[in-house]
C-alpha cells in the first residue's frame, strides 16, 4: 500500500497532470465521434490556433506564480501586432517589426512591472488600467483602421509556414515554453518567482529582491504577448486595433486549466500549455460535431471549473496521505 | 464551599495528531465558580484540551462531564449552547464594524421587518459593558481601539452571551499593567455573578493573582492538580510544568569569547527604536530581553535591512558596512529567524530542501543552473545533524511539527553560512524536547566562533543561553547586564522602566 501511495504523491507532482487527464478523455471522445478529428491536418491545425494563446499562457503564468495577475495581455497584443505592422510597413524591414513589437511589449511590461513592485498597486487593478490605456493608445495611432502587411513572404512565414510537416507557430510556442519551463525550474531567479508568489513576506526575508521579481515578471508577460502578436500578425497579415479583446481570459484559463495556483507560488508552464491545447482542442472538437459556439463557451468555462475543482481535490487527498 | 459536582469533567481525554499524542489520557476537574488555572509549557496540551472543550478538536478517546452529565461539544455553536464562552488569544472581532456589531454579530436585534435595530443594540452593548464596570462607545468601530480596549469589547461580546464558563487563552500576552489591572477587576466582577474561569497563561505573578485552583500538564499528560495556586509556591508550580531543573534544558556551554565581530552604534528607526547601541564578540550569545514591544523585533529587523533606519552604523570585523536590505544582510552573513516562522520565515506549500535552501541558492548553483542532486545532499545533510523528523525531504513543509518546521529555518540559515545569527523568539510554540535540542544548535554556533543574538519573552530561556542580556524598554536599550548574578527580577526592573540606582 505504502509503495502506491508514494507512486500517487509523485504522479500528483507532475504538472498539468489534472489538465492531461480531460484532454485524454476528450481526445478519445473526438476520436471515435468524428473520422477527420484524429487526422494529421486537423491535429496541426488545432495546435497551430492554440500557439498564440500558448505563447500567451506562458507570460501569464509567469505573473500568476508571484500571485498577480495581467489583464493587459489582449491590449498589449493588439498594440504590438500595430507597431510591427507599422515599422514593417515603413521600414520594409521584418526584424525591425518584430523589435518594435518586442520594444512595445517590454515598455508596457515595465510600467506594470513598477506600479506594481514599488507603488503597491494592486495587480488587478494596474492591469485593468493599462488595458483600457493601451487600446486607447493603439485605437488612436492606427485612427481605428487595420494595418496591412503587404509582400512580405518571410514574414508571413512565421504564422503560415510549415517545417518538416509542423507548423512554425508550433515551433514557436513549444521553444518559447520550453525556455520559460527551463528558467522557472533551474535558476534562481525562476525559484525566486515562486517564492515571491509563496510567500512575500518570508521570500523578503530570505534575501530575495521582490521588487525586482516583480519587474522582471510582469515584463516577461508582456514580452510573451509581443512574441504572441508577431506570431498572430504573421498569420492574419493585417493587425486590427481592436484584436485579442479578453485573450488575456484565455491564457488565465489556460493556465488554471494546466494546474497553476491563482494564488501563486504554485504551478508550472507545462501545465499552461496543455491547457492552452486543452482548449484549441475543445474548441476544435464541438465545431467538428457540429456544436454551435454558445456550446462551446459552456464547455470551455465547465472544463476551467472541473479542473481546478479536481485540482483542489487531488490537493486535499495528497495531504491527507 | 466546594460543589460536589464538578463544572467540568474531563475524563481520559486523548488526542493524536498525525501520530505524535498531544493529550494521553487526561483527566481533570473545573470546580463551580473557580479561576481554574491551566499551567504548562508551550506544546504541554493545553491549547489541544481547550480546542476539545469549545468543539473547535475532537478527542480522539474519553468524555467531557458538564455538570456531571455526558456532553457532546461538536462544534462552536454547540458549544455556546453548553454556556461556553471564549476570549480567544487573537482577537476575532470584525475590524471595520462597530462595537455594538460585534457584541451582537450573528445574533443582531431585529425589529419589524427584519432590519437590524441599532438603537437597542447600542443600548445593550451599555449596559452589558456597565455590569463589568466598563464604559463603552456603542458606535465606535473596532479598529480605532487599541489591543487592550477590544479585548475587553470581546469579553463583553462573550459575557453577553450569559456564559457559565469563559475560556481566557493568555488574554494579557499584549496587555500593559494597567490594562491587566483592568482585566483583573472585570474578571472578578463576572466570578461574583457566578461565572466559571479556565484561564491560560504563562506568567506567574498574574496566575498568583487571579488563580484559584489549577491543572498542571506536560507533554500531553495530566501532572497534578493544585488545590490553591495562591498557596503553593512557586518553585514547586514550576518543578511541577518543567519537570527538571533547568540546567538540563540548557546545556552547558563552552565557547570561548573572541574578538568584536558585530557592532551597532546609534541605531535609530523613528518612533520606534532609540539611538541602539550594542556589539557581540565570536562566541557569544547576546540575548535581548523586554516586553513585547519594547522594540527588540525592531532592532534586529533594522540590522537586517528589513526596517529602514533613520541612523546609525553596523560593523562587521571592525568594518563599516552598508545594510539596505535583507539581501544585503545576508551576503554580509546575517542570518535572521523571525518570531513569526509560518508568516515570515517559511514557504509553507513548498517542500523542506525547497525551504531550506531559500536563502542559499547560490550554493547550490554551478554556471547559473540550480544543481538538484547538490541540493539534495546539503538538505540531508541538515537533516541528519539537526535530527529534523520527517517522511521524505520532498514533503511540504506545513505537514511537520512546530519543532521540526524551526529546524528547517536554522538550516536555512546555516546553509547561508551566516556569522551572525539573530533568533527572535527561537522556541516559540516548540514542544520542550525539540527546545533543548535548539539550545544545544545555538550552543553549537557560538562554539564555532559565531556571534549570536537571541531574542526571547522568556527569562528563564533569556538567563539560560545568554552570555550577557541586553534589556530593552520603550524602544532603547536600557542596559547590558553579564549572566552571572543576575536574576529573572532584576531583568524585569529594567525591563519595565526602573532607573539605575
Amino acid at each position: 500500500m505504502k509503495g502506491w501511495r508514494h507512486i500517487y504523491v509523485k504522479i500528483s507532482k507532475i504538472q498539468g497532470l489534472n489538465a492531461l487527464l480531460p484532454l485524454a478523455v476528450i481526445v478519445l471522445i473526438l476520436a471515435i465521434a468524428r473520422e477527420n478529428f484524429l487526422t494529421v491536418d486537423n491535429i496541426m491545425n488545432v495546435f497551430r490556433q492554440a500557439s498564440v494563446y500558448a505563447v500567451m499562457a506562458t507570460g501569464m503564468t509567469f505573473v500568476l506564480l508571484t500571485g498577480g495577475v495581467d489583464l493587459s495581455h489582449g491590449s498589449v497584443l493588439a498594440m504590438c501586432c500595430v507597431l510591427c505592422a507599422m515599422t514593417i510597413n515603413s521600414t520594409g524591414s521584418m526584424w525591425l517589426g518584430i523589435l518594435a513589437a518586442a520594444g512595445g511589449g517590454v515598455i508596457v511590461g515595465l510600467i506594470n512591472g513598477v506600479a506594481v513592485a514599488y507603488v503597491k498597486l494592486p495587480p488587478f487593478i494596474m492591469t485593468l488600467g493599462s488595458m483600457y490605456m493601451v487600446r486607447g493608445f493603439t485605437l488612436w495611432i492606427t485612427n481605428s483602421t487595420q494595418v496591412s502587411v503587404k509582400g512580405m513572404p518571410h514574414f508571413n512565414y512565421i504564422g503560415q509556414g510549415f517545417l518538416l510537416g509542423i507548423p512554425i507557430p508550433v515551433y514557436i510556442f513549444i521553444i518559447i515554453g520550453m525556455i520559460a519551463s527551463l528558467f522557472l525550474t533551474y535558476t534562481a531567479t525562476g525559484r525566486n518567482i515562486y517564492a515571491v508568489g509563496s510567500n512575500m513576506e518570508s521570500a523578503r526575508l530570505s534575501g530575495v529582491k521582490v521588487e525586482k521579481t516583480l519587474v522582471l515578471v510582469y515584463t516577461l508577460s508582456s514580452v510573451c504577448v509581443s512574441l504572441a502578436a508577431v506570431v498572430y500578425l504573421a498569420r492574419l497579415t493585417a493587425a486590427q486595433p481592436t484584436a485579442g479583446e479578453s485573450y488575456e481570459m484565455e491564457a488565465i484559463a489556460a493556465a488554471v486549466v494546466g494546474g497553476t495556483s491563482q494564488a501563486g507560488g504554485e504551478g508550472g508552464i507545462l501545465g499552461s500549455l496543455i491547457g492552452a491545447v486543452l482548449i484549441a482542442i475543445i474548441r476544435n472538437g464541438l465545431v467538428l460535431l457540429g456544436v454551435g459556439s454558445y456550446f462551446t463557451k459552456i464547455v470551455v468555462g465547465l472544463i476551467i471549473v472541473l479542473a481546478v475543482a479536481l485540482d483542489i481535490s487531488r490537493r486535499r487527498l495528497s495531504a491527507n496521505k | 464551599m466546594k460543589d460536589p459536582v464538578p463544572i467540568v469533567e474531563f475524563r481520559n481525554i486523548s488526542k493524536a495528531f498525525s501520530g505524535v499524542k498531544a493529550l494521553d489520557e487526561v483527566s481533570l476537574e473545573i470546580q463551580k465558580g473557580e479561576v481554574h488555572c491551566l499551567l504548562g509549557e508551550n506544546g504541554a496540551g493545553k491549547s489541544t484540551l481547550i480546542k476539545i472543550l469549545t468543539g473547535v478538536l475532537h478527542a480522539d478517546s474519553g468524555e467531557i462531564l458538564i455538570d456531571g452529565k455526558e456532553a457532546v461539544i461538536g462544534d462552536i455553536c454547540q458549544a455556546r449552547k453548553l454556556g461556553i464562552g471564549t476570549v480567544f488569544q487573537e482577537n476575532s472581532l470584525i475590524p471595520h464594524l462597530s462595537v455594538a456589531e460585534n457584541v451582537f454579530l450573528t445574533r443582531e436585534v431585529r425589529g419589524p421587518g427584519g432590519f437590524i435595530n441599532y438603537r437597542v443594540m447600542n443600548e445593550e452593548t451599555v449596559q452589558w459593558g456597565r455590569e463589568l464596570g466598563v464604559e463603552l462607545d456603542p458606535q465606535v468601530t473596532v479598529n480605532h481601539l487599541s489591543v487592550a480596549e477590544q479585548q475587553i469589547v470581546e469579553i463583553v461580546k462573550v459575557f453577553s452571551q450569559n456564559p457559565r464558563i469563559v475560556i481566557l487563552d493568555e488574554p494579557t500576552s499584549s496587555l500593559s499593567d494597567h490594562e491587566i489591572d483592568n482585566l483583573f477587576q472585570i474578571v472578578k466582577r463576572m466570578q461574583d455573578k457566578g461565572v466559571t474561569f479556565i484561564y491560560v497563561s504563562h506568567r506567574m505573578e498574574e496566575i498568583k493573582e487571579i488563580g484559584d485552583g489549577g491543572s498542571v500538564l506536560r507533554d500531553g499528560k495530566f501532572i497534578t492538580a493544585i488545590e490553591d495556586v495562591k498557596t503553593m509556591p512557586l518553585d514547586s508550580i514550576i518543578s511541577y510544568i518543567v519537570g527538571r531543573s533547568l540546567d538540563q534544558v540548557y546545556p552547558k556551554r563552552n565557547a570561548r569569547i573572541g574578538d568584536v565581530l558585530f557592532e551597532v552604534q546609534e541605531l535609530s528607526v523613528p518612533d520606534t527604536i532609540y539611538d541602539i547601541c550594542f556589539s557581540v564578540h565570536e562566541g557569544e550569545v547576546l540575548g535581548f530581553s523586554g516586553l513585547v514591544g519594547s522594540g527588540r523585533t525592531e532592532t534586529a529587523k533594522a540590522v537586517f535591512g528589513a526596517l529602514k533606519k533613520s541612523s546609525g552604523k553596523i560593523l562587521i570585523n571592525g568594518k563599516k558596512v552598508s545594510i539596505h536590505s535583507p539581501h544585503d544582510a545576508i551576503r554580509l552573513g546575517i542570518g535572521f529567524l523571525t518570531e513569526n516562522r509560518k508568516e515570515e520565515g517559511l514557504f509553507l506549500n513548498k517542500s523542506v530542501s525547497w525551504n531550506a535552501v531559500s536563502a542559499s541558492l547560490d550554493r547550490i548553483k554551478k554556471h547559473g543552473i540550480l544543481n538538484f542532486r547538490t541540493e539534495r545532499k546539503i538538505v540531508s545533510g541538515y537533516v541528519e545533524s539537526l535530527k529534523i523528523k520527517l517522511a521524505s525531504i520532498d514533503r511540504e513543509v506545513k505537514y511537520l511539527s512546530g519543532g521540526n518546521q524551526q529546524k528547517v529555518v536554522f538550516a536555512k540559515w546555516l546553509n547561508a553560512k551566516s556569522r551572525i545569527y539573530i533568533f527572535d523568539e527561537p522556541t516559540r510554540g516548540i514542544d520542550v524536547g525539540a527546545k533543548s535540542e535548539i539550545y544545544g544548535i545555538i550552543n553549537q554556533l557560538a562554539e564555532n566562533g559565531n556571534a549570536v543574538i537571541v531574542i526571547s519573552s522568556e527569562l528563564p530561556e533569556i538567563l539560560g543561553v545568554s552570555d550577557r542580556i541586553a534589556v530593552f524598554h520603550e524602544g532603547r536599550l536600557v542596559k547590558i547586564l553579564p549572566r552571572e548574578g543576575t536574576t529573572q527580577e532584576k531583568i524585569m526592573y529594567y525591563a519595565i522602566g526602573g532607573q539605575e540606582t
